[in-house]
């Protein structure tokens, strides 16, 4: 019985010390673990130092030495620590790495060399082993060195992708993009499916110029070294659109759909990325070699759509593209440019072919758009509109339609329709805010022109309670308007809100006329301030710019009063610039604004056209 | 005929012995282009009189028509006003009684602006300045500081610099970012064609070339933490302060001890801050005392004799006395580190913080101010750029223009 008391006493009392040793190791641990954390080496060094002498076996002690040693730059203890652990642990390979790192370090690279052999030796097919000598040369900013224990790795373990994305970061990080690339091509050849991450790696130095143009050279070569593979030309021709040369990318395109046998699919493709990236040169080039190669595909309708839509934005954005030149259409024009023409035409062609299909709709909208808002032409456009079935109205899933009609009807001078049809279309759960907003202007707008200024101002003062909105400033300019231009019997800002009426609709020279008469008949009113600006500029959209200059010289020099001169003296020197080509006259107004006028509003931008002058960019 | 000539010599206009005066009180229009004036006479070959206390640091030239012309167009106000009345200004400046005085402007001086290759005019408050006040300057980096090219410069620029090597201590947050890792790899290339083994080494050895530029004449103008990296480089000649992920080695354990600060420009005894992932250099860099708030941090610029100092008189002419503060990786400056000898321009009242200060090296100077950018309170990384048409009147900004000037004064005038 004593003995057992005895034996269980000695059990206890040993597993007691037990515990409390590991619970003190513990202590100890964390606290040298803290000091490193807070950089106090020194400290940490101190801790991790007994613990590993208490249990030399333990790696975690050990590891916190050397840590604490490299931290200090304790090269020579660093390599005492190693060389000692190395005569008890002869096969572990990581202390011949990291000795091999310290010598490194003190620029001992024969030493250096010489441990990592030995480490290599120990297992020539340990991967892991060059993976980490090449980490110890690539802290060390030694990236050759690290890019060679790699590739010697890939060549022992006889595995030509091993290290790819190692050896192309570390080239890179040496700015040798070459190397990169080549390696990453390789890598994309046998792994196609990594595609997407070595895109992700080469965004990293797309902005530096040297690094794209390399990347592209590269896999240019790669793509004439391996004609087969699709995925090397994916990624030409993402670096092409990268370095915004889309023409190039296309051919790449074209190449791929040959490749795939993919029936045009691979165009369409790479047009429908152009259409997006506002490309609408390469998209429209793109949409018309899938139309007029594929003339049975699934994707013609699409495609003839949206090339006449690239068409169309390439016009607005550049002018006439030699597509679009000539042309006939069943729809008249008015007094405006006739250059969309031709995207009506592809447009009618759409509508035609797939009179069934969502895109005959879209085409009849985009041809009613055309109509009324480049030619003027509202019969025109009212007439395709209303070809639109009920149905199909929410083309776009804006009831645009709607909307364009209510346009075309307030142009057309049929007032009244137009606020029934907006009205008709603000219910409607398809459009947002800021469209319901916009109509609620345009209703606003339209009693405006019907004479009716007092429902205008009641229509426009909810919209300017969101003071940082677009409709908000237009509503307030609207009201100051008439706050500043109405008078007792309101008749002549009737006159004017004809005028402008005239104006929306088109008829810019009976417009013109009207502001004649205002100028003549109230003239002792400040409403003919504004009708002198407003003749002038609509001098200038007919296209008589001598009237239109005789018309601001006039204001000048009968309206000394007005507060609008300086606008007079923008827009005429404006017109001496753009119009009439003198810009030596045009620098005189703006200088006389800036000296007449130095606070105006204009003053600034008289300023950048002076300076523009002077540069000879007029 | 003596009555004709007599009659003749009255009715002649007086335009030769006119003058345009641009006043830089409250009313001018736009006093950062007035700048963009003065620099842009001097390089028209006419001299400029910088009349320093006089209605918040005029300008006084003499009329011309182009001059005339150029100030409408750069939207400057200013008056024409004739020889008597000009002389009177000239003898109220230069009385005794009166702390003013005038400073002979003669020569456009050539601006150099530190930056790195994928530099943007619009991360950087001085160029932005420049930009708009449409003063031109030459662009040069580490390569052309080495090759010893700052010599054909009177005035340099820095700004957003890091001449510590630890690429701005942008690591903890943006190590993965394309910029970062670019720019990383733009300065080892860099430090690697020049023969330096780290890229902190090849930083040191900028701040020394640019130490030597000032002894030898130079003018230094410095923002934000181009201050004081500047002199912690200085400091650190013979030691490591760089942790591992930026040379690819430890700092030295004993960096601080082995700072030496005979060495630096401004500051002395400060300690580094050490942690990699903290976005400080030293304790140098103070944050505002009061939480840090656009409506609340200002500091005061100091009033100086014009007459028997006229360097510091210069670069503290403003229209306000009180500056609007702004924040920046270098804010403001300890007032307990900084050298005895170095001229403090302006400090936060009643705090330790200095925001501006001035000092000589050898035949040169250099003049520091802390903060990123003095109308953008707290500019961040990707934050849109200053649009300075909307601050003509920026008193922070006219303080960075006051120092393109200062370099034009005319020599005997800069010994203070």
């Amino acid at each position: 019985m004593k003995y057992s008391v005895f034996i269980a006493f000695l059990i206890l009392t040993g597993l007691q010390s037990l515990t409390a040793q590991t619970a003190d190791e513990r202590s100890t641990l964390r606290l040298a673990q803290s000091y490193e954390q807070a950089g106090k080496y020194e400290d940490a060094l101190r801790f991790y130092r007994d613990l590993y002498r208490q249990s030399p076996l333990n790696s975690a002690y050990f590891e916190g030495v050397r840590r604490s040693l490299t931290a200090l730059k304790r090269y020579d203890d660093v390599i005492a620590l190693l060389t000692e652990r190395m005569k008890r642990q002869t096969g572990e390979v990581q202390l011949w790495v990291y000795r091999g790192g310290i010598h490194l370090q003190k620029d001992n690279t024969d030493s250096a060399r010489a441990d990592w052999e030995t480490a290599i030796g120990m297992n020539p097919r340990n991967g892991q082993v060059y993976s980490q000598i090449a980490d110890q040369c690539i802290n060390a900013r030694q990236y050759e060195r690290g890019i060679e224990y790699l590739r010697r790795g890939r060549e022992a373990l006889g595995s030509p992708q091993l290290f790819a994305f190692e050896i192309a970061r570390a080239s890179a990080m040496n700015m040798d993009f070459e190397t990169a690339m080549d390696e990453y091509l390789n890598y994309l050849r046998t792994v196609p499916q990594a595609l997407y991450q070595i895109q992700q790696q080469l965004t990293m130095y797309s902005e530096i110029p040297s690094a794209l143009d390399a990347a592209v050279d590269q896999a240019r070569e790669h793509v004439d070294e391996y004609p087969e593979s699709e995925v090397l030309r994916y990624l030409l021709a993402w670096l092409y659109m990268e370095r915004k040369d889309y023409a190039s990318a296309y051919r790449v395109y074209r190449g791929i759909d040959d490749l795939k046998d993919a029936g045009g699919m691979e165009i369409i493709k790479f047009a429908s990325r152009a259409y997006n990236d506002r490309e609408y040169r390469a998209a429209a080039k793109a949409y018309g070699d899938a139309v007029e190669e594929y003339p049975d595909a699934a994707f013609l309708p699409q495609a003839e759509f949206y090339r006449a839509r690239s068409l169309e934005e390439l016009y607005a954005r550049e002018g006439m593209p030699d597509e679009l030149s000539g042309g006939g259409t069943r729809f008249p024009s008015t007094e405006s440019v006739s250059s969309y023409q031709g995207a009506i035409q592809l447009y009618e062609e759409v509508a035609e072919k797939y009179s069934n299909q969502p895109v005959a709709s879209e085409s009849l909208y985009r041809i009613g758009y055309i109509k009324f808002h480049r030619f003027g032409d509202t019969d025109g456009a009212l007439d395709v509109l209303e070809r639109i079935s009920e149905n199909r109205r929410n083309v776009f899933g804006k009831a645009d339609a709607d909307i364009l009609i209510g346009d075309i009807l307030l142009a057309r001078g049929d007032i009244e329709g137009a606020i029934a049809q907006y009205d008709a279309v603000l219910p409607s759960q398809q459009i947002e805010d800021q469209q319901r907003r916009e109509l609620r202007y345009k209703i606003a707008e339209a009693f405006f022109f019907m004479g009716e200024f007092d429902t205008v101002l009641t229509q426009l003062e909810p919209l300017t309670a969101d003071v940082g909105t677009d409709i908000a400033n237009d509503a307030l300019d609207l009201m100051a308007l008439i706050a500043q231009y109405r008078r007792p019997g309101e008749i002549p800002l009737k006159r004017y809100a004809e005028a402008l009426l005239l104006e929306r609709q088109k008829k810019f020279s009976e417009s013109a006329a009207v502001a004649g008469e205002i100028i003549e008949t109230f003239a002792a009113n400040d409403i003919a301030d504004l009708a002198y600006l407003k003749r002038a500029s609509l001098q200038r959209r007919i296209g008589k710019p001598r009237e239109a200059a005789a018309t601001y010289a006039a204001f000048l020099d009968t309206r000394d009063e007005s507060f609008l001169r300086d606008r007079g003296l923008f827009h005429y020197a404006r017109l001496q610039e753009e119009e009439l080509g003198d810009p030596a006259a045009a620098t005189e107004l703006y200088q006389r604004l800036l000296t007449e006028y130095p606070h105006s509003p204009l003053a600034p931008e008289a300023r950048e056209r002076i300076v523009e002058l002077r540069k000879g960019n007029s | 005929m003596t009555v004709i000539l007599l009659f003749l010599a009255t009715a002649m206009p007086l335009r030769a012995q006119q003058n345009i005066l641009i006043e830089m009180d409250l009313q001018q229009t736009d006093h950062l282009k007035a700048y963009g004036v003065v620099y842009w006479v001097l390089t028209r070959g006419v001299d400029v009189d910088w009349l320093l206390n006089y209605k918040h640091g005029s300008f006084m030239t003499a009329y011309y028509p182009f001059i005339e012309q150029e100030l409408r167009v750069r939207g400057v106000s200013f008056s024409v006003i004739d020889g008597s009345t000009a002389a009177q200004i000239l003898a109220e400046v230069s009385s005794p009684d009166k702390n003013m005085e005038v400073v002979r402007l003669e020569k456009a001086p050539k601006i150099a602006v530190y930056v790195p290759p994928n530099f943007q005019p619009w991360d950087d408050a001085v160029t932005l300045a420049l930009e708009y006040a449409e003063v031109p300057y030459d662009k040069l980096w580490d390569e052309e500081v080495i090759q010893g090219k700052l010599d054909e410069y009177d005035w340099l620029h820095l700004h957003h610099e890091d001449f510590t090597g630890q690429y701005g201590k942008f690591y903890g947050q943006f190590s993965t970012y394309p910029w970062y890792i670019q720019q990383v790899a733009i300065n080892e290339s860099m430090a690697k064609r020049l023969g330096f083994k780290k890229v902190s080494e090849l930083k040191k050895a900028v701040a020394r070339t640019i130490k030597e530029y000032v002894g030898g004449g130079g003018f230094m103008f410095a923002m934000c933490s181009a201050t004081d990296t500047f002199d912690i480089a200085l400091a650190a000649e013979n030691t490591d302060i760089c942790d591992v992920m930026f040379d690819g080695d430890p700092p030295d354990s004993d960096c601080q001890e082995r700072l030496n600060f005979e060495k630096t420009f401004a500051f002395e005894n400060f300690k580094l801050i050490m942690n990699p992932y903290e976005y400080e250099y030293s304790n140098i860099d103070m944050t505002p005392a009061f939480g840090g708030r656009p409506d609340n941090d200002y500091f005061t610029l100091f009033d100086f004799s014009a007459k028997y100092d006229p360097v510091p008189s210069m670069l503290t002419q403003c229209h306000v006395n009180v500056v609007a503060g702004f924040l920046g990786q270098t804010t403001a400056f300890r007032k307990d580190l900084i050298k005895k000898y170095v001229t403090i321009l302006g400090e936060k009242e009643g705090t330790n913080e200095v925001k501006y200060l001035h000092g000589n090296y050898g035949r040169g100077t250099f003049t520091w101010y802390g903060g990123h950018d003095p109308e953008d309170y707290q500019h961040r990384v990707g934050d849109p750029p200053t649009d300075l048409s909307l601050h003509k009147n920026s008193p922070g900004y006219r303080l960075i223009l006051n120092n393109i000037l200062f370099p034009a004064a005319k020599k005997k005038q800069l010994k203070t």
